[in-house]
């Protein structure tokens, strides 16, 4: 029990406002870390206010992300859609499993790392946005951190399963989850599981879209051993196994996708004394993922290639938390090795199998330090800041890595960056019902192995071949947020408006000296420095308590970005509005929702290749049951999505594939 | 006696032998010794050239030493370098729709016919060098080929 009132106040401890919010949550019965994952996204270090989701177990990762305003989802195919914050994408964007760096191995970016993580796993999904103390190693845009649930000593039910099972009518999806703890005073164990499997799915008007099945199964097992009042030990070791994944917006499927995620960690928490909380992690992963270009139609496949890759990371962090007064610090340590190699080789008939490189063994070494604080200098105000140092060096690990790109790259292959990130802020609570917020920050970040040593990474969104660039400088932002909130008994209003300002932005650009390797690409572009580029944009989250049983929540969301001769940035999402209404009736929660997305006509196409997508509306509804039957507790649960079959796609689905249509969904969850 | 003629036979052959070193002589009727891959063809002079691919002898990917021996055919079977050419050259590979590869360097003579250059070699596979070679202004010979696999 202490263990998740500190982890809870670890991470909102510079949010001194709410941390008698937060210790409230704490209190509720740990069933919620079996049955549901909390969803968490905070607009910064010194935001007063934690807008709190609950997601069922059985709702898959991408869909809870996709429902956090802040958070967009790109999509190539019906399974592993790459998060984005404020459309920012991956290189600019820390995506952490419980603090741990993982990369994926895929250069077409198949495998974002949310694809490894099932709910299952999770017991809270943070969402942190720009430079925050929470978010693991710098970084521009902010970052999303995958808490997984873990063997927790001493909870208050020795023993805790959970069995789910769920269907979905389009694609015949099926999927079985589930969870067991055990737990005592001095040691526990827990384990979770799932199985999902899809056919292909069907868009509006039952049109089957090919080569969008997929299979996958997940597994974790967590043990924790008390080893006093104070100090907790806990291995943890997370495996996915995806195999035969369709992606309709590429030319290849994926044969395999795999993670093996472990990791050890020791917890020391006291509630008195300076030092309320310390945490070290010592973490390894590994992926192996391969495309597969066998399914395909022969006249689709120009010429038969396997295209393996490899990551691997092993890193450490330690952080502490202490309190003195009206003041909070966090300061951690981190680190981290990661190795990312991926090859193609390309049969031709009648000839020699041709091999290359196409991230060329690329190596990281990462080396940080975050230190925040958070001052509570009078009941209205609170200031806080934090900082972030990095070192960073990158290089190609072995000869023949270097040999590949020694056509490209003259002299040493090898970068060291140094690094840093600042944010302070002001938080401002004038009356009870009023806050408001400043930030202001400057980050930057060095770019990615791929983006330094690529090597011919073709990109389906422009039709280009993408070469890296190990001259690359690092990219820099300034960042404004404001956002203010009003809260009442029958109203909440959070509104948050951000501008951020980039210099040495890292985009593709036209290298007209180079030919395409890929058959059919429009051209070879290679990764540099653009001047300038902004972002700007807000998001407004609202609730409505329109009668006791019967409440209106709308999110929206919005971002412009532009480089600097004033185009507009690839990948950018239009204007998004979320609605839903819930009302409970007789023990039956129901929900009505809308959801609209405005039409994307600020594109730049000559530039970035991209073109425009239209508006699309589109409605939900839902109802869900909890009951009591012989000791168990069962949550079952009823969903048509997308209610009126409508033909749509959003602006981040690559290649404009058309998303589902009318989909039944049913679910039952037993908890015991 | 006749080991006498035999002895001074065997020395006589010893000597020519010693004499035809690949390096210092001019005229000679021993071919070269390290090529693996000759390719001969017919200049615009009406004369009999042949093209030889001295390395890479172990391509790899990446930039490889690029080095070619040209000589040309004379009376009988005198072979003897040619060294006041221009070559370029294009390296493509025929199973990926000929496409090139960038950064190459056009062999430059060195020595007695000897051209060294660079050829990158983005990817494993069938290459084929497509080399043009000219005599100050005048084309000698236009796309002559040269298949390399590896």
């Amino acid at each position: 029990m202490h263990h998740h009132i500190a982890f809870l106040l670890f991470v909102s401890a510079p949010c001194l406002l709410t941390a008698q919010e937060q210790h409230q949550h704490g209190t509720k019965d740990t069933t919620i870390y079996i049955q549901e994952v909390l969803v968490q996204n905070r607009q910064g270090v010194s935001s007063s206010y934690q807008r709190e989701q609950r997601a069922s177990k059985q709702l898959s990762t991408d869909k809870i992300l996709d429902h956090v305003p802040e958070v967009q989802m790109i999509r190539r195919g019906n399974y592993a859609w790459e998060p984005t914050i404020r459309s920012l994408n991956s290189g600019q964007i820390n995506v952490t499993i419980d603090g741990m760096h993982i990369f994926g191995a895929c250069t077409d970016k198949m495998d974002p790392v949310s694809s490894y993580i099932e709910p299952t796993n999770l017991a809270q999904l943070s969402v942190n946005v720009g430079a925050d103390g929470a978010n693991y190693g710098g970084g521009i845009g902010g970052g999303i951190d995958f808490k997984l649930t873990g063997a927790t000593p001493g909870a208050p039910h020795q023993l805790q399963r959970m069995l789910g099972t769920g269907y979905e009518s389009n694609g015949n999806a099926v999927q079985t989850l589930a969870a067991l703890q055990y737990s005592t005073p001095k040691f526990a164990l827990q384990g979770n599981g799932i199985f999902r499997k899809s056919g292909a799915y069907q868009a509006a008007n039952r049109v089957e879209i090919p080569y969008s099945q997929f299979q996958k199964w997940n597994a974790a097992l967590s043990a924790a051993y008390q080893i006093s009042r104070s100090h907790t030990l806990r291995a943890d070791y997370l495996v996915d196994r995806g195999r035969d994944i369709g992606y309709p917006a590429l030319t290849m499927d994926v044969a395999y996708a795999d993670a093996d995620i472990t990791s050890l960690t020791h917890h020391y928490h006291r509630e008195d004394g300076l030092i309320s909380h310390v945490k070290t992690k010592l973490y390894y992963n590994h992926i192996d993922h391969a495309m597969d270009d066998t399914k395909r139609p022969a006249e689709q496949v120009a010429m038969h290639m396997d295209m393996p890759g490899k990551s691997w990371t092993a890193g450490f962090y330690s952080e502490l938390a202490s309190h003195l007064e009206k003041h909070r610090f966090q300061g951690r340590l981190s680190g981290y090795v990661n190795r990312l190699t991926a090859d193609m080789t390309m049969y031709p008939d009648g000839g020699t199998p041709m091999f290359m490189y196409t991230i060329p063994n690329a190596q990281r070494i990462f080396l940080a330090t975050d230190l925040s604080h958070s001052w509570h200098l009078h009941p209205d105000w609170t200031i806080e800041s934090n900082t972030t140092w990095s070192l960073i060096q990158s290089d190609l690990y072995n000869q023949s890595g270097k040999d590949q790109l020694s056509g490209i790259i003259n002299g040493p292959t090898d970068r060291s960056n140094m690094l840093w990130n600042i944010r302070s802020g002001a938080h401002w609570r004038p009356t009870s019902q009023w806050q408001f917020k400043i930030q202001v920050g400057r980050t930057s970040r060095a770019a990615t192995l791929q983006e330094y040593y690529g090597f011919y990474i073709y990109d389906r969104l422009d039709g280009f071949d993408y070469l890296g660039n190990n001259q690359l400088h690092d990219e820099n932002a300034w960042q404004v947020d404001f956002g203010a909130v009003y809260d009442d008994a029958w109203i909440r209003a959070e509104a948050n408006a951000f501008r951020y300002g980039f210099s040495d932005y890292i985009v593709g650009r036209m290298v007209s000296d180079y030919q395409t390797m890929t058959i059919g690409a429009n051209g070879v572009k290679q990764y540099t420095n653009i001047p300038s580029a902004s972002l700007y944009g807000g998001e407004l989250s609202l609730r409505f308590r329109l009668h006791k049983n019967l409440t209106l929540h709308s999110a929206n969301a919005c971002t412009v970005g532009k480089d600097d001769e004033g185009y507009a940035l690839p990948l950018i999402a239009p204007f998004r509005s979320m609605n839903s209404l819930h009302l409970t009736v007789a023990g039956i929660n129901g929900s009505l929702e809308t959801e609209y997305n405005a039409a994307q006509n600020r594109v730049s196409e000559t530039r970035y290749g991209e073109t425009g997508t239209p508006a699309s509306t589109l409605f939900h509804i839902g109802a869900r049951r909890t009951f009591s039957l012989q000791n168990k507790v069962f949550t079952a649960s009823l969903r048509v999505e997308n209610l009126f079959d409508q033909h749509y796609y959003r602006h981040l689905d690559i290649m404009k594939v058309a998303r589902p249509g009318r989909n039944f969904i049913t679910q039952i969850t037993m908890v015991l | 006696m006749k080991n006498l003629a035999r002895t001074c036979y065997s020395i006589l052959v010893v000597l020519i032998l010693i004499s035809c070193k690949k390096d210092n002589i001019e005229d000679t009727d021993l071919p070269h010794q390290e090529e693996d891959k000759i390719i001969t063809f017919t200049g615009s002079d009406n004369i009999l050239y042949t093209l030889s691919l001295i390395q890479p002898a172990a391509p790899k990917i990446g930039i490889n030493d690029l080095e070619v021996q040209i000589d040309k055919k004379g009376s009988g079977n005198n072979v003897s370098p040619v060294k006041d050419l221009t070559l370029a050259f294009t390296p493509r590979m025929p199973h990926m729709g000929n496409h090139s590869s960038p950064n190459n360097v056009d062999p430059v003579h060195s020595n007695d016919g000897r051209y060294k250059g660079k050829v990158n070699f983005t990817m494993s596979g069938d290459w084929r060098l497509h080399f043009t070679i000219k005599r100050g202004d005048e084309v000698l010979a236009e796309d002559v080929a040269l298949d390399l696999l590896f």
